[in-house]
């Protein structure tokens, strides 16, 4: 690993357009300001690991566990004499209960 | 910022399924960038690798689970994906199965945002946001 040290107000160049900048030093903190390209993401490392692990469990579900779950989701609505959460119905809109405005249309279809 | 509502579900109905472009990938798989959306019923769908190599997800829309779920993206985000207005923008959550169904989990922390117009996708963190890794998806 490449060591380096750099006061408040200095900055890093990692390739040609990633610059880190340490902002301040206050005690065991530090606050760096990081600029770079939009398509680089830029992630604090633990929340990055702990979503890798938690795509590495969803990744690539049986088919039985796919099977079950679906009619798990189904048999849902109509286990329980209340109202579903929402729409099970794909044919039906989803409600909306968001204070944003008309709700989108229904679908620029991502499958069409 | 713009705010997000839950999605209405991607209509499908052809079979020449078009693809989504994950450029970046989903965190863990750099590799698994073109993906097909399976219909679904209820708003259940798998998400598919269009490489051997690359992992299938099954994935929900969040309204029939989640109606209140309206995760607010970043800009950077909306710049990256070109997001032009809330219609563009798909939300859906990537599922996590276990041995028994009623303990399958949606994660509502790091969803993926399509556009829907250019299909262009994203997995974001929702840092600052109160969801989690793995919210239950069966029970309340």
């Amino acid at each position: 690993m490449l060591v380096l040290s750099r006061r408040p107000k200095q900055s890093f160049i990692i390739g040609h357009d990633i610059v880190i900048t340490v902002l301040e030093v206050n005690g065991d903190t530090v606050r760096l300001g990081i600029a770079a390209p939009a398509e680089v993401a830029i992630h604090r490392e633990e929340v990055y690991r702990e979503l890798q692990q938690a795509n590495a469990t969803a990744a690539s579900p049986s088919s039985d566990a796919v099977a079950a779950f679906r009619q798990r989701s189904f048999g849902r609505s109509k286990d329980t004499g209340e109202d579903p959460p929402g729409p099970k119905d794909a044919s039906q809109p989803p409600r909306d209960r968001g204070d944003h405005g008309p709700g989108p249309d229904p679908g620029p279809g991502l499958a069409n | 910022m713009i705010p997000t509502k839950s999605p209405s579900r991607p209509e499908t109905g052809e079979t020449d399924k078009p693809q989504i472009h994950f450029p970046s990938g989903l965190v863990g798989y750099p590799g698994g960038q073109r993906f097909v959306l399976d219909q679904g019923d209820g708003g259940v769908f798998e998400l598919r690798g269009v490489n051997v190599d690359d992992p299938d997800f099954l994935v929900v829309a969040p309204a029939p689970f989640f109606p209140d779920y309206a995760p607010v993206i970043d800009d950077e985000t909306v710049r990256r994906l070109d997001l032009r207005g809330q219609q563009d923008a798909l939300v859906l959550l990537v599922v996590t199965l276990r041995e028994e169904p009623e303990n399958a989990s949606a994660n509502t922390l790091a969803p993926l945002i399509i556009n829907a117009r250019t299909r262009d996708a994203v997995q974001v963190i929702l840092t600052g946001q109160p969801f989690s890794l793995r919210q239950p998806l069966l029970v309340p």
